[in-house]
């Protein structure tokens, strides 16, 4: 049986899939992350500590979790991921903003809006490669497409701009 | 000796001094604020004394609660850490008022080199190289200076310190104005809105000179530290020694510093700092009355352990120690860890210190005052923890640091620690290129941690998978079910899933 987990660190929202593969110390799993696919044994410490060996590395995780978050410390450093998509919370939290950047550097995959379209709160707007993963950059306000700045296979920078909304 | 020591301070440097009357056989007494009632600080003395308010103007600034705890805790001699009250004159002569020893210079000193404007004048007599400046009165006679200084320049307020009244100039037409935002906030930070100019020396290295003066007149140096990398005017990464000088530089550092204490009738121990340009050439920048963030690194290359030498020298002992019996092996480097996010222009970020795991291993140290279940008041410097490794030269103590940085644990507030690990692994702090630009040329893009960032969510996913049945929603994670609570078991992810 495989779970779905949802997260989002700051604009990037993935999913990750996950399926054990069998229990015991360590247990095993098979992860899937956009499309790359990981085996992953994982030993749980102590209260909030997991071992997790993959692709022939070994990294001690410290996990702590609120009601809305997790933060996982890996090799000195802390990874915040909320849960949930970016429509959930951008519905639950601020208004959002009309600008969609590139949250870190990468390839543009595949642009999903044209200027002139109308779009909800959540749509895919731009798929952007980056850390091997598939980010599905979302609109996080409804509104109508003023701008497009970026084409398919363009490269861009953290911050880049790529699409702009004039909001409803 | 000293019978017992009120720390007139609060976290890692409280512990640090406490630490150093322990293993000298000398009490010591805390004093903590409503925020600091369950700080580490108040775990490692003697005895601990409530002495007012969150806000520091309501404790650790008040000179009267603090005179009053060491009188009814009996004490004998103030330690003021640095901070706070440890360049205040107007303290050290209360304490001595008091009839108790005050762990620093003498006040004359402190009032002299708190005053920029005749802390030169004093550099300038014993012979200190001085850049070129002007000390002026208002925005004509700026002018006027600053044809002959030459731009860029600095602005900088005769009182002041960290960065606070002070202005880059680099354009003539802003001279106005610039002095006139300087002078305003001069006066509500100091009370004194006399400002000057000094030549502003771009792409400069920080560099400091310890030194240790008794009561009989001897006075020595520990080397220097550089501690060039800075945000907002404050180091966050030093070394000892600094790769950018040799002996006829650095002799000529320490020569200038110990005739500059001893022009000023210095004691105890004192830090005089330098800018070095790109020439080569070293100007006097301004003397510290007290001990420094950084003197770990000057303690793991010189074996001398500073705080302990400062309560002999106050107790009125001969330093014991001649210039020639201060050898200095090796290199070492301190990177101070701040509760702030680096990615949001080191915005504080005070939280409650939900995991603490602190790094091992040889030549490792690591100072704070902090503890899990700790939280960062939101009231005092957002600094952490100090991290200080030593190696047997400059890339083993990189090296070092890095491993220790990697180890650290440290979950509730965002800290400043991916962005060391990232400012350390830069080819320009490998080769040594370390100036005051240092963040601005190599840092300024980063933008947070997220090199790991699946690895992190595969981890997040399989905790959870491992700690709550699979019926349960994020939403029901209530407060009240913590992970510590939650992971009693390893949990199968279902009946149908056991291969």
């Amino acid at each position: 049986m495989k779970r779905r987990f949802t997260y989002r660190a700051g604009a990037t929202a993935f999913e990750i899939q996950l399926e054990r593969l069998s229990s015991g110390t360590p247990a095993t799993f098979r992860a899937q992350l956009g499309d790359e696919q990981q085996t992953v044994e994982a030993t749980v410490l102590d209260h909030g500590s997991l071992r997790l060996s993959v692709g022939g590395r070994t990294h001690v995780a410290h996990v702590h979790r609120t009601p809305t978050s997790i933060s996982v410390a890996l090799d000195g450093r802390v990874y915040q991921l909320a849960h949930g998509e970016i429509d959930e919370t951008a519905a639950a939290g601020h208004a959002g903003s009309p600008e969609i950047r590139a949250p870190m550097p990468g390839k543009i995959l595949a642009v999903r809006a044209q200027v002139g379209d109308q779009v909800e709160a959540g749509d895919d707007l731009v798929v952007l490669e980056a850390m091997k993963m598939e980010n599905r950059l979302r609109a996080e306000i409804g509104g109508r497409v003023a701008a497009v700045e970026v084409g398919e296979g363009d490269r861009v920078e953290a911050g880049d701009l790529l699409v702009r909304l004039d909001p409803d | 000796m000293l019978r017992r020591v009120l720390i007139a301070n609060r976290g890692e440097i409280a512990v640090r001094i406490a630490r150093a009357c322990r293993e000298l056989g000398v009490e010591s007494v805390a004093v903590y604020s409503d925020a600091d009632r369950a700080a580490l600080h108040t775990q490692v003395t003697d005895q601990a004394v409530h002495i007012g308010a969150a806000a520091a103007a309501e404790s650790y600034l008040r000179i009267d609660a603090l005179l009053e705890a060491a009188a009814q805790t009996g004490c004998d001699s103030v330690h003021p850490g640095y901070g706070f009250l440890a360049e205040n004159a107007a303290f050290a002569r209360a304490v001595d008022q008091a009839g108790l020893v005050f762990i620093g210079p003498p006040a004359e000193a402190i009032e002299i080199m708190g005053d920029k404007l005749r802390a030169r004048d004093v550099a300038a007599s014993a012979g200190v190289p001085l850049s070129p400046s002007a000390s002026i009165r208002g925005a004509d006679e700026a002018l006027a200076a600053a044809e002959t200084i030459g731009t860029p320049l600095l602005v900088k307020a005769a009182a002041g310190g960290g960065g606070k009244g002070m202005r880059i100039v680099r354009d003539r037409d802003q001279l106005p104005s610039a002095i006139e935002s300087a002078m305003s906030e001069a006066r509500s930070a100091f009370g004194d809105d006399r400002v000057y100019l000094e030549r502003y020396v771009e792409g400069a290295r920080h560099i400091e000179v310890q030194v240790l003066a008794d009561q009989h007149g001897n006075v020595i140096h520990l080397g220097e530290r550089e501690c060039s990398i800075q945000r907002r005017h404050q180091k966050i990464i030093e070394e000892s020694p600094s790769s950018a000088i040799d002996d006829a530089q650095r002799r000529t550092l320490t020569d200038a510093s110990i005739a500059l204490a001893r022009e000023v009738g210095y004691s105890n121990a004192g830090t005089v700092e330098f800018l070095l340009d790109g020439n080569g050439d070293v100007f006097f920048l301004e003397m510290n009355t007290r001990l420094q963030v950084e003197h770990p690194i000057t303690e793991w290359v010189t074996g001398i352990d500073l705080v302990q030498a400062q309560l002999r020298i106050a107790a009125g002992e001969p330093l014991g120690l001649q210039q020639q019996d201060v050898a200095r092996r090796g290199h070492a480097i301190e990177c101070r860890i701040y509760a702030e996010d680096a990615a949001n222009q080191f915005a504080p970020s005070p939280a409650l210190i939900e995991r603490l795991r602190v790094p091992q291993g040889p030549w490792v140290r690591f100072d704070s005052g902090i503890r899990e279940g700790f939280t960062i008041p939101l009231d005092y410097d957002p600094m952490l923890a100090k991290l200080s490794v030593w190696g047997a030269d400059r890339e083993a103590a990189r090296r070092r640091m890095v491993e220790a940085l990697r180890q650290l644990v440290l979950l509730g507030p965002t800290s400043t620690v991916g962005f060391l690990i990232d400012a350390l692994e830069t080819k320009a702090f490998e080769s040594g290129d370390t100036t005051t630009a240092f963040i601005d040329l190599h840092l300024s893009e980063w933008r947070g941690d997220d090199r790991e960032l699946p690895l992190a969510a595969i981890a997040a996913a399989i905790f959870e998978a491992t700690t709550r049945p699979t019926a349960a929603a994020p939403s029901t994670a209530s407060a009240a079910s913590t992970p510590w609570q939650a992971l009693g078991s390893w949990r199968p992810l279902s009946a149908s899933n056991g291969k």
